[in-house]
């Protein structure tokens, strides 16, 4: 999958995109960059739940359709 | 200036990613198992405690009563394996999207309870509870 100079991965309709981070504020800031993106496209997120894994890691799962 | 309020529709209880879907209720319960530290320097008559250890548990009740769920609530329960459970705000469509609200916490839990209440000729009604295992973060 193609990332963006911010790490953050490209955007494609109908495919889950997995983010993580070592902190969940790291995590809500990819989401954040993702929606603002999928905004501009018109499209709509599903999921985007921040989950931890007991450790140091943190993740979410995020699917952007169209409306 | 009104505080913005939370309403229960908007807090949802997440299990393995995704908003539980058609609870009609959740319940997150997070609890501190105190020790008395009182000692001779402790002064006007009141206990002094201490944090010894915590605890964290998500109930979610009426959950989607299908054959389905009812299966791997089931095969979860009996594999006692640990599983990603949480809670946050909700919108958008079906109100399952996350919001990262600032509250929104997530963890490793084990299914322990599972309730199934069956009365006659209506859908059954299934209730489980979350116990976490390990930090809440």
């Amino acid at each position: 999958m193609s990332k963006t100079k911010n790490d953050i991965p490209a955007i494609e309709v109908g495919k889950p995109i997995k983010v993580d981070g070592i902190t969940r504020a790291e995590v809500a800031d990819k989401l954040k960059a993702l929606k603002e993106q999928a905004a501009a496209d018109k499209l709509k997120a599903q999921g985007g739940f921040i989950e931890y894994d007991g450790g140091e890691k943190f993740s979410a799962v995020i699917t952007f359709v169209k409306p | 200036m009104a505080l913005t309020k939370i309403m229960g529709q908007n807090f949802r209880a997440f299990v393995g990613g995704s908003a539980v879907p058609e609870a009609t209720n959740c319940q997150v319960t997070i609890q501190g198992n105190l020790e008395d530290a009182t000692t001779k320097d402790s002064t006007g008559g009141w206990n002094e405690e201490q944090m010894t250890s915590k605890q964290w548990s998500v109930q979610v009740d009426d959950v989607d009563a299908s054959l389905a769920t009812l299966r791997a609530l089931i095969t979860r329960f009996n594999s006692d394996s640990k599983t990603t459970v949480g809670w946050d705000q909700t919108a958008g469509a079906q109100n399952r999207e996350a919001q990262t609200a600032a509250f929104a916490r997530s963890g490793q839990a084990i299914l322990n309870d599972l309730s199934i209440n069956a009365n006659n000729r209506t859908t059954i009604q299934v209730t489980c509870q979350y116990q976490g295992s390990g930090a809440l973060a």
